[in-house]
């Protein structure tokens, strides 16, 4: 649950924009759709990110995993683009297609060589305003997809992610996954793939990035071609309301693993708040420590980090394989109460503030990062800007601002533990408190 | 001042690629520095011809466990606190990679710090000090390791290749190793690994990112002059590890339900054989083509979710792999009918010109694609090909190598890789009340 010091934001240094990259340009197309595009010109290579809202929490528990399905289907031909001729198409440009769903929103990627570019972009829009749904190639994706789901239930490292959403978000509207369940991917008809293209395929739900050689005024003209027939309009989206935890809580899943997996997750700020960048500088300082006192001094783990999410409503989390669950746990959950209770050296904070620059600086060397830092914080805090300033406006932030802001924000844990319950002792295993 | 570099190839690579020089320190190291100016970081990795396939029963896992104590102090940062806070000081990302035949390390910071950098990574690379203790607790970090690699849905899979396709010296592809080796690795151990394998003349310094050729080869050869010549590492004569002498054909327990086939022959060695890799390249990304009829047959029109035929370069344990995910319930179906494909493809007549040269601009486009970012060329690309092709000669006339393959020379592959060459395959399903097979 909240706290009730929700106000008591810290108060961050003057905004720098010494990070922002110059060469940014912002449009719209004809129909609305906004475009972000950063000419970069030191290679020939090109970077397209299509950002679809919608994702899993506007749709429902049975059609959870649609908007994935339907974008898969639609990509894999269209009219004028039969499935023999995109593919002929992708064999020719090797074009790169990455994709990611989430709560939110979808993405689609493309890394190109520039020649490319207007060829597969008027392909790809195509696809996406009249695909084919050819049933053979339904049917190839929905056994793709299924296939994937299986692959994640039975992989420890994958599923005790969602084993914690059983103790952290019981009925939230974020427990409806992106890529869906076995039995609602199985269930998905072509009619319910044409309906959803038909409601997320608007101008209004959509934003592009790009990052690439190709100046601005060549790119509209690019764009506009494929994606100008885009109907007007979106969907308006509900709020999405805030986890309550009401007790620390714990789910226990029995496997014959070797080591034991472990999540937990805690509340963090929602997207806006002005708590967000600091809660977040504090959960990698956290990461850190989580390496020194698990890994570096108590030997407990291979991998273990810490972090949080930013969609609208967001968490914290930790992870940790351990052969010894209970004593991890307990260290990891003391970590989290040693930071509140007595603020880390500042040496710590500024160590992973250079760290975090560094991230940030080799994030912007890749196109397809910088289409996705632009489109992600354009749509989590309405401006771009912030994807590249952000950790220099840390820099002024105080190890005793990183306790409070945790202290506001930390209240009950949803742990989630996959463990071989006969080598593990169950009655060991609780709700660590966080706070 | 006297240059200590003894030798100076100026080797840009093509129009589109990352360009790069490289020279090599009296002492043996190569020094490679690939300038890219688009964001002020730089990316500095050690690349050491080591790993795996250098190892014994008796001493597999330890090239592994060397890289873990790269990590945990030297002369110069004499403890994990210290070592800690100089990342800190300096933003550095690091980590380290072992594979069957390389070892690499690699750190990422701002590059105004760059000579701090390399000074880091002299000292990492010069002086790990093996602590007992140190050794001790990372043991068990590695053990850790260990058990989650044993609950990977593929651990049966890698199991069942190791034992079958490098049937003589199955420890030598695999980087993590034993437990009882784990176990009992103590420093002699590891002084051991750096005598024989840790030296300059056996490593290559890559620097890739936002500098200039002058630092870069200026600051290598300031810093890394004093590494002593060692001229001990076997690494060049060690023998082929991959071994298929007739057809098999095995079942393996799929934990997830998923249906996955693959078949593999030998391929031919970079070493031995440098000739044959060009072809084998250009043959394995004909197969990627989905308009072509290896896809179509197979996938399109076939029961696999995916496939792919490819050749994997390496010195040691090179293959030819045919493979992709399937249904269980057509796992039978799918290895006859990519048995009876593999056949087909072994005829020429398979092909078409049209078909090669795009398979050939397809390799162009992907080493653009995949050399993007510096972090790229430092740390994914460059590595790779100086360790597993022994220099960047190969690299750098790559491209132009393959221009010259003709159909002839695919022909000539497949007689001498492929035809009549005896192949293990390996269905992955759900063998629950079989017994296994």
């Amino acid at each position: 649950m909240r706290k009730a010091l929700l106000l008591l934001a810290v108060s961050l240094p003057a905004v720098s924009t010494a990070q922002i990259p110059p060469d940014v340009s912002e449009f719209s197309l004809s129909n609305g759709i906004p475009v972000i595009s950063r000419t970069v010109a030191n290679n020939e290579i090109e970077g397209v990110s299509l950002f679809i809202i919608g994702g899993s929490s506007a749709l429902s528990e049975q059609t959870q995993g649609l908007e994935r399905f339907a974008l898969e289907c639609a990509v894999m031909g269209s009219e004028d683009y039969p499935g023999p001729v995109w593919r002929d198409l992708m064999d020719r440009t090797q074009a790169q297609w990455t994709s990611s769903f989430n709560y939110d929103y979808s993405r689609y990627h493309l890394k190109c060589i520039s020649e490319d570019l207007a060829q597969l972009l008027v392909a790809f829009g195509d696809c996406l305003l009249n695909p084919e749904l050819d049933p053979q190639a339904l049917e190839q994706v929905r056994i793709s997809t299924v296939q994937d789901l299986q692959d994640k239930r039975t992989d420890p490292d994958s599923w005790v992610w969602l084993v914690a959403n059983d103790a952290f978000m019981p009925g939230h509207t974020y427990r409806k996954l992106p890529d869906g369940t076995e039995e609602t991917v199985s269930s998905f008809t072509e009619d319910d793939v044409r309906t959803m293209l038909d409601i997320r395929i608007r101008a209004g739900s959509l934003l592009i990035t790009h990052a690439g050689p190709t100046a601005p005024e060549e790119l509209r003209e690019i764009l506009e071609a494929a994606f100008g027939d885009i109907p007007a309009g979106g969907q308006e989206y509900p709020p999405v309301g805030p986890f309550t935890v009401d007790a620390d809580t714990l789910v226990i899943q029995q496997r014959e693993v070797p080591t034991a997996y472990v999540v937990v997750k805690f509340n963090a700020p929602p997207q806006g708040h002005p708590d967000l960048l600091p809660f977040r500088m504090a959960l990698t300082v956290i990461d850190d420590l989580l390496w020194q006192v698990l890994r570096t001094d108590n030997a407990l783990t291979y991998a273990t980090y810490a972090g949080a999410t930013t969609y609208r409503e967001n968490w914290g989390y930790m992870y940790v394989s351990t052969p010894e669950p209970a004593r991890a746990c307990s260290l990891m959950a003391g970590v989290l109460r040693g930071m509140i209770d007595d603020p880390v050296d500042g040496g710590l904070v500024e160590g992973t503030i250079e760290k975090s620059l560094t991230r940030m600086r080799l994030t912007a060397a890749s196109k397809a990062d910088q289409c996705w830092m632009m489109g992600s914080y354009q749509i989590s805090t309405g401006d771009w800007r912030n994807a590249f300033t952000e950790v220099e406006n840390a820099s002024g932030i105080t190890s005793e601002e990183l306790s409070a802001v945790l202290e506001r924000w930390i209240g009950n844990g949803g742990w989630g533990i996959i463990a071989d319950t006969t080598s593990v002792n169950p009655d060991r295993l609780r709700p660590w408190p966080l706070n | 001042m006297k240059s200590l570099f003894l030798l100076i190839t100026v080797a840009l690579s093509s129009a589109f690629a990352a360009e790069f020089q490289v020279r090599q320190l009296e002492n043996g190291l190569t020094v490679i520095v690939s300038p890219d100016h688009i964001s002020p970081v730089v990316t500095i990795c050690i690349a050491v011809k080591t790993g795996a396939t250098c190892e014994t029963p008796e001493t597999n896992g330890l090239a592994h466990f060397y890289e873990h104590m790269f990590f945990k102090g030297n002369e110069a940062l004499p403890d994990q606190t210290a070592y800690n806070r100089r990342l800190g000081e300096l933003g550095i990302l690091q980590n380290g990679t072992t594979y069957p035949e390389r070892v690499q390390y690699f750190i990422t910071l701002g590059s105004d710090e760059f000579e701090n950098g390399m000074t880091f990574m002299f000292d990492a690379i010069t002086s790990p000090l093996f602590d007992m203790e140190e050794m001790e607790r990372e043991r068990e970090v590695i053990m850790n390791e260990y058990q989650r690699g044993l609950s990977s849905p593929f651990y049966n899979l890698t199991m069942a290749n190791q034992e079958v396709l490098f049937s003589d010296a199955p420890w030598r592809i695999s980087a993590i190793g034993v437990p009882e080796v784990i176990e009992a690795a103590a420093p002699p151990a590891m002084h051991d690994f750096q005598h024989i394998y840790y030296t300059p003349d056996n490593s290559a310094l890559i620097i890739a990112g936002d500098v200039d050729y002058d630092e870069a080869f200026r600051l290598a050869e300031e810093q890394f002059s004093g590494w002593e010549y060692g001229g001990r590492s076997n690494y060049d004569s060690l023998s082929m590890s991959i071994s298929i002498d007739r057809d098999t054909t095995v079942y393996v327990d799929s934990p997830t339900g998923a249906g996955y086939i693959s078949v593999v022959f030998e391929g031919p060695s970079i070493s031995t054989d440098p000739g044959d890799s060009y072809p084998a390249d250009v043959w394995g990304s004909y197969l990627a083509l989905m308009s072509r009829e290896f896809f179509t047959d197979l996938v399109t029109n076939g029961p696999f979710i995916n496939i792919y035929g490819s050749y994997y370069t390496q010195r040691f344990g090179p293959s030819i792999t045919f493979a992709g995910l399937i249904p269980p319930d057509r796992a039978e179906e799918g290895l006859a009918l990519l048995l009876d494909e593999i056949d087909q493809l072994q005829d020429i007549d398979y092909y078409d010109q049209e078909g090669i040269q795009l398979a050939k601009d397809e390799l162009h486009r992907h080493r653009i694609l995949a050399e993007e970012t510096s972090y790229d060329v430092a740390v994914e690309s460059i590595p790779f090909w100086w360790v597993v092709a022994g220099s960047l000669e190969y690299y750098e006339t790559y491209l132009d190598s393959l221009s010259a393959v003709g159909m002839e020379d695919i022909e000539a592959f497949l007689d001498e890789w492929l035809t009549g060459r005896p192949r293990a395959a390996f269905v992955m399903m759900p063998l629950e009340g079989e017994g296994g097979r």
